[in-house]
């Protein structure tokens, strides 16, 4: 697994976890994988991964139960993840903006992605 | 981070020193190591990394200095994987399963054997049958199936195709029990970089134990690069106090 | 006393390795000098000089065997190698030694026999009634000369003397100083004391066994400090 060297290895995982549980692939209140398990997908220390669960933790995304396993915050407020998607989409404008695009055309380019995603059989 | 009131260590070495033929080898060592921790020893060729885990298991005394070892109720205080070469080559697998049951009061056999055939290591061929990749691993599972709170791997990643080393790691990061630490010597640092906690630099017949998150964090360049920066092996370091901006990748 | 005995199972175990080729060689001889009839041994000891050195050759290595295994593979070289497994155990380093010596006697047993074999086959091959493979295995009392003394006494003496210097390469050194020191023991216990002859054998080896005690105890204290 490929880290940045900038930035403590346990926030990069936090992170990357917020972005699992914030896109939904976990629902509020379901449990998390175990920290080993974790450790071995990510191939860092189990220590390391501990700190990610503290910062999550810290962060308000996840609760840990001693002896059970941590869970994804059930009293996690949408808003969260709604303020999360809002930056993603901030930055995407952004993006488009820097290569030159302009609003309508930018709106435009979200359409089509849009109904091609729609046809080739996924939700939109 | 968490503070601990009162810091819990497995092992302390203090001043300790050691020759080979009467030439120094480690002069004045200094090393502690806490619970739960995944520590890389890195060194040249002869830096003595090895003779570090053998000081570490109690294979070799200290011609000077002191090793203290505390023990948690229930464990024995090291269990030493022994590098494939190390291990009578006619032995097999089977052979191992009962020298070590034989030996070791703190060796739980089943798990060893479920651990060789997880790994599909058959276990009636002689070791100097088994690839080195193999061999390796069964070193390893029987290391790790003793109950011990330091556990100690001589470059297990060594000799190991590239395919199989990412095996090795995973192995040694699923097995390696809560609360207890591993000591790890390895040659090259670039793969293990965010397995390990800490890393021990020897280096001129001395040692410098460092956290590779305080590498990053305050040089701002991987574990590796900042290895080779203190051994005068390779680039120079980046920028000190925190100007993170990742390594720099100029061609010496 | 349980581990000498997993110890001396798996020593055991090691030098069975070692010396199956042998005995599996020495069997196929035997068993081939047995089948031939005494017509075709007659031909071989007239006609064919090569085959006949051949046949009392493979037979002499088991003499030339018994007189080097004792000291120079029994004495150390089951020792001296880095041992790193048997390090591990933290079985005694005494109990090592004292199982590595105690296995030397089964094999010089065997030797002895495949010796006693070989000769009787031999005697198959006999020109003008003279047989070439005569080893004087004159042994009269064999259990003291060539289990006890060759086989165990010897090698401590020898292990002694090897790990005292401390040098890989003083081997022969090693072997002098042993053999040495055994005639001075017998000298010392012949001639100084004047001991009548029936009590020779007995105080002969109680002071050897006395020895071998000492030998063993020194040999663990020089390997511990050595690294073994």
């Amino acid at each position: 697994m490929e880290f940045d060297a900038a930035s403590p290895v346990y926030i990069q995982i936090g992170e990357r976890i917020r972005e699992e549980i914030v896109r939904g692939l976990y629902r509020p209140g379901e449990k998390l994988r175990s920290v080993r398990e974790y450790a071995v997908f990510y191939e860092v220390s189990p220590l390391t991964m501990h700190r990610a669960m503290q910062y999550l933790e810290a962060e308000g995304l996840v609760v840990t139960r001693k002896g059970v396993g941590s869970f994804v915050n059930p009293r996690m407020e949408a808003s969260a993840a709604r303020r999360m998607r809002e930056s993603q989409a901030r930055q995407f404008v952004e993006k488009m903006r820097e290569m030159g695009l302009s609003g309508p055309e930018i709106l435009e380019l979200v359409q089509e992605c849009v109904r091609e995603e729609a046809e080739k059989g996924g939700k939109a | 981070m968490r503070e601990e009131t009162k810091e819990r260590l497995l092992l302390r070495m203090r001043q300790v020193s050691f020759s080979y033929d009467r030439k120094p080898l480690l002069r004045q060592i200094h090393l502690d190591v806490r619970p739960g921790r995944i520590l890389g020893v890195a060194g040249g060729n002869g830096a003595g990394k090895t003779t570090l885990l053998k000081l570490a298991a109690g294979l070799l005394l200290p011609q000077e200095g002191t090793v203290e070892r505390f023990v948690p109720e229930g464990l024995c205080p090291v269990s030493y994987c022994m590098p494939p070469g190390e291990l009578p080559g006619w032995m097999t697998g089977r052979d191992l399963l009962a020298y070590y049951r034989h030996f070791f009061q703190d060796f739980r056999r089943q798990q060893a054997e479920g651990l060789l055939d997880s790994l599909g290591i058959p276990r009636n061929r002689p070791l100097y049958r088994l690839s080195s990749g193999q061999a390796v691993l069964l070193s390893l599972s029987l290391g790790l199936s003793r109950q011990a709170c330091l556990y100690l791997a001589d470059e297990p990643l060594s000799h190991i195709e590239p395919a199989l080393r990412r095996d090795v790691r995973r192995f040694l990061l699923r097995y390696m029990p809560e609360e207890s630490s591993l000591l790890m010597a390895t040659h090259q640092l670039g793969e293990l970089e965010y397995m390990l906690d800490e890393l021990v630099i020897l280096h001129r017949h001395t040692a410098r134990q460092i956290e590779t998150e305080s590498i990053r964090s305050q040089y701002g360049v991987s574990a590796e690069d900042y290895f080779l920066a203190e051994t005068g092996r390779g680039k120079p370091e980046a920028g000190t106090s925190g100007e993170g901006q990742g390594e720099r990748r100029e061609e010496p | 006393m349980k581990d000498l005995k997993h110890y001396l199972w798996w020593e055991g175990k090691r030098r069975l390795r070692t010396v199956r080729v042998f005995a599996v060689f020495w069997l196929a001889a035997d068993l081939l000098l047995w089948a031939l009839p005494q017509s075709a041994c007659a031909w071989i000891s007239r006609e064919s000089s090569v085959l006949s050195l051949l046949l009392n050759g493979s037979m002499f290595l088991a003499g030339l065997a018994l007189a080097w295994y004792p000291v120079f593979v029994a004495g150390a070289s089951w020792f001296t190698p880095r041992r790193s497994l048997e390090q591990l155990t933290g079985v005694a380093v005494e109990k090592q030694i004292l199982a590595g010596l105690l296995l030397n006697v089964p094999v010089v047993f065997l030797l002895y026999v495949q010796c006693r074999i070989g000769m009787g086959l031999m005697a198959k091959l006999a020109w003008d009634g003279v047989s070439f493979f005569q080893i004087a295995l004159s042994w009269p009392d064999f259990w003291r000369q060539a289990l006890w003394e060759q086989a165990f006494f010897m090698p401590s003496l020898y292990l002694f003397f090897y790990l005292l210097f401390g040098r890989r390469g003083w081997k022969l050194l090693a072997y002098v100083a042993a053999l040495g020191s055994a005639s001075l023991l017998e000298f010392l216990l012949t001639w100084e004391m004047a001991l009548p002859a029936a009590w020779l054998p007995w105080v002969t080896l109680a002071a050897e066994a006395l020895l071998c005690g000492l030998l063993i105890s020194a040999c663990g204290r020089i390997a511990r400090r050595r690294g073994y």
